[in-house]
């Protein structure tokens, strides 16, 4: 809401640049190549951020027009933000600041806006009933709602298509977003490809089938800076043949010509302000927020822990232990911890197995016993693994837990075996699960074979019931939890490399 | 030859990964024959498998493995699961589902051609400093992860909590309401204040 009550104070300051045209069935719609709203000049092709209920949206102005009416409307092709299209995404990881750049036909590609209409001073209702006449019929599930332009936004495209202009650097410094893909809204798939023309539906009457050439969303010429209003220059520049672009005549489908410009963008630019992006996501990460400076969906690999496993095993081999199944290792475990042979071993590399910690702990002790990794879950630490190692007698696991405390014992990832005794926690009854509930009332019901077999069957939560909305509640707590994880995860690897480039001797890494 | 065999057996197991889908946010009542009728519903199940818990408490949340038919099924149901709530046993908690990674599985085979060392550091050693820190940063993010998890922990009770008294409150005013429409209340007020719509 802030950045509508900034706006409260320039909202008739509004001015019409330079008018490229006339159109319509009456030639009674103008058509501007720029405008002048609370002190910013905002040009054709320019991309801008709309506001929308509590969200800014990304959108590239591509048409500008007043109709007979006197109001001032402009239409927007929008980008896509990562979390919008996430359905879709799939495998494909984009980084923190890409979007994706809406093409195809169909709902959702582009909206037109009334302009200054957003700024009336009455608040969101009646900015409400003022636009829904003025909307177009493009509005779909995805971009439904009203637009208000509140600022410029610096995109830059780095795709390597042949028709794209690459960014510098520091043009790659100054974008706020940056986009090298498109999602087709029919076809709801992201391709890196960009079609020749990016097309737009059908929109009102004076205006349908308009195309726009790739070329005004790529990166415009090196000499031009992006958010500039630097006049007449800019202007002439982006609009490169103004006639047969914006004159827009009944209903025709025009081919725009080629522009210059294009936009570039290389894979990962440099950080960059993150408070825009952190109120624009929806999910705000939190306590460990400084960590995410760089909040780069890129997993983290293990790779550069696990790649250094090499060397030879020692001369002497243990026999093969068979493996028992696991149904047993708790009541080993159990057994083994009341008799203190329980022993817990830290700072494994995850990637080992239980017999290779079996092997380790013969070469280095002389001590038989059986081993077993912790598996990995989406608690566990990607850097280091666990293992829980049953010794054969109390004394071994004692001398075993002072040997690694006093001296080091250096793996070949480098780095050292911690050990410590084991300690199991006592199993209670599950009755309860922190996040089922119940009502009480319909428990006595509930003895019923239905309502059993109701409650047991596993099922998609409905959008319209009370149970997917706490659905969601908790699906966003996964994802919060999911995130303060991989920030902790990675400033772990931090430091742990840190330690690691320490190391004087590399050991066969 | 030995080291084929492992080669292939390792193949094989890197295949069966990538078919298998992690599944997280269990609730611990929940059995293996429960899981397989839940998934059932997407396509066949070849497998499934708990994670055990060795060190944590029994009402924690269960995870497990569930190996479909084909990888394409596994990623189908990780980015159908990701998108809409789906439940298991109960509500309105949502299960989390993820592709599989080799470390989860507990009898994974050893990767062929990997090998490791191991080397008694002695004090002298310019690293015994070094590998000391190590130590003490191990028992650190150590401290640091089970902190983290009683964080999370917590807030998962308190949402919990929470969602428990909302729903507990609609509920007495669902049934507020369906009392005074059932027992005529409803319909005599109405007669009263000219208002006809529970005469129904």
């Amino acid at each position: 809401m802030s950045l509508l009550g900034e706006a409260h104070e320039d909202h008739t300051e509004f001015n019409w640049g330079r008018q490229t045209g006339v159109g319509g069935p009456n030639k009674d719609f103008i058509f501007y190549g720029s405008f002048t709203h609370g002190g910013v000049e905002y040009f054709l092709y320019d991309c801008v951020y709309m506001w929308r209920d509590n969200e800014l949206d990304i959108g590239k102005i591509v048409k500008i027009w007043e109709t007979p009416r006197h109001s001032k409307k402009v239409k927007v092709v929008w980008f896509f933000r990562p979390i919008e299209i996430r359905q879709w995404l799939g495998d494909v990881e984009p980084l923190w600041n890409e979007i994706f750049l809406a093409s195809g036909e169909g709902n959702g590609l582009c909206n037109c806006n009334p302009l200054p209409f957003f700024f009336l001073p009455d608040g969101h209702d009646n900015l409400r009933s003022a636009m829904c006449s003025d909307l177009a019929a493009l509005t779909s599930s995805w971009r439904c709602g009203i637009e208000a332009i509140c600022g410029k936004c610096n995109v830059v495209c780095t795709s390597k298509d042949k028709r794209n202009p690459q960014p510098s650097k520091e043009n790659l410094r100054m974008a706020d977003f940056i986009f090298n893909r498109t999602f087709d809204v029919a076809r709801c798939t992201i391709s890196p490809i960009f079609p020749d023309v990016i097309a737009e539906s059908e929109g009102p009457s004076y205006s349908s089938n308009i195309w726009f050439a790739v070329k005004h969303f790529f990166n415009r010429e090196r000499d031009q800076k992006l958010i500039t209003s630097e006049g007449g220059a800019n202007l002439k520049g982006k609009i490169a043949n103004p006639s047969s672009f914006v004159k827009v005549e009944g209903v025709t489908a025009m081919r725009n010509p080629m522009k210059d410009g294009k936009f570039d963008m290389s894979p990962k630019p440099a950080a960059k302000d993150k408070a825009e992006m952190k109120r624009v996501d929806d999910l705000s990460p939190t306590s460990l927020s400084d960590e995410l400076h760089k909040r780069k969906r890129v997993h983290f690999s293990i790779e550069e822990h696990s790649n250094g496993v090499k060397g030879s095993k020692s001369d002497n081999q243990p026999q093969d232990i068979t493996r028992r199944p696991a149904v047993s290792w708790m009541e080993k475990l159990k057994s083994a911890y009341e008799r203190g042979t329980l022993v817990l071993l830290e700072n494994l590399d995850p990637s080992y197995t239980s017999s290779e910690v079996e092997d380790i702990v013969w070469s280095a002790f002389k001590e038989m016993g059986e081993a077993k990794m912790v598996p990995r879950c989406t608690l566990s630490s990607p850097h280091h693994g666990q293992a829980f190692f049953i010794f054969k007698s109390v004394d071994a696991a004692e001398r075993a837990i002072s040997e690694l405390k006093e001296k080091c014992l250096m793996l070949s990832n480098g780095r050292p075996l911690v050990g410590r005794k084991g300690c199991l926690v006592e199993p209670n009854d599950a009755t309860s699960f922190v996040g089922h509930i119940a009502i009480n009332k319909l428990k006595k019901q509930k003895q019923k074979a239905e309502w059993k077999i109701a409650v047991s069957t596993s099922h998609y939560s409905q959008p319209n019931t009370i149970e997917y909305d706490m659905a969601l509640e908790w699906l966003v707590l996964q994802e919060r939890s999911k995130l303060r994880w991989d920030a902790l995860n990675k400033q772990h690897a931090e430091e742990i490399e840190q330690l690691r480039s320490q190391l004087k001797t590399h050991h066969n890494t | 030859m030995d080291s084929v065999k492992a080669e292939a057996d390792y193949a094989a197991f890197e295949e069966r990964v990538r078919r298998t889908v992690y599944v997280d946010n269990l609730s611990p009542q929940v059995n293996e024959s429960i899981l397989k009728s839940a998934f059932d519903q997407f396509g066949n199940i070849c497998k499934v498998e708990f994670i055990a818990n060795y060190a944590e408490e029994s009402n924690m949340p269960r995870c497990a493995l569930v190996e479909m038919d084909s990888p394409e099924l596994a990623k189908e149901l990780v980015q159908a699961m990701s998108n809409q709530p789906f439940m298991i046993f109960g509500m309105p908690r949502p299960v989390r589902v993820c592709a599989a990674e080799m470390e989860m599985f507990e009898d994974r085979p050893q990767k062929p051609g990997t090998k490791i060392t191991c080397q008694w550091l002695e004090p002298q050693n310019p690293d015994f400093t070094i590998a000391n820190k190590f130590k003490e940063l191990t028992g650190r993010h150590a401290a640091e992860a089970s902190f983290l998890h009683q964080y999370q922990l917590e807030e998962e009770e308190n949402l919990a909590k929470q969602q428990a008294e909302t729903l507990e409150a609609n509920y007495k005013k669902y049934e507020l309401i369906e009392k005074v429409l059932k027992d005529g209340t409803a319909k005599r007020l109405g007669h009263r204040y000219g208002i006809n719509e529970f005469n129904a």
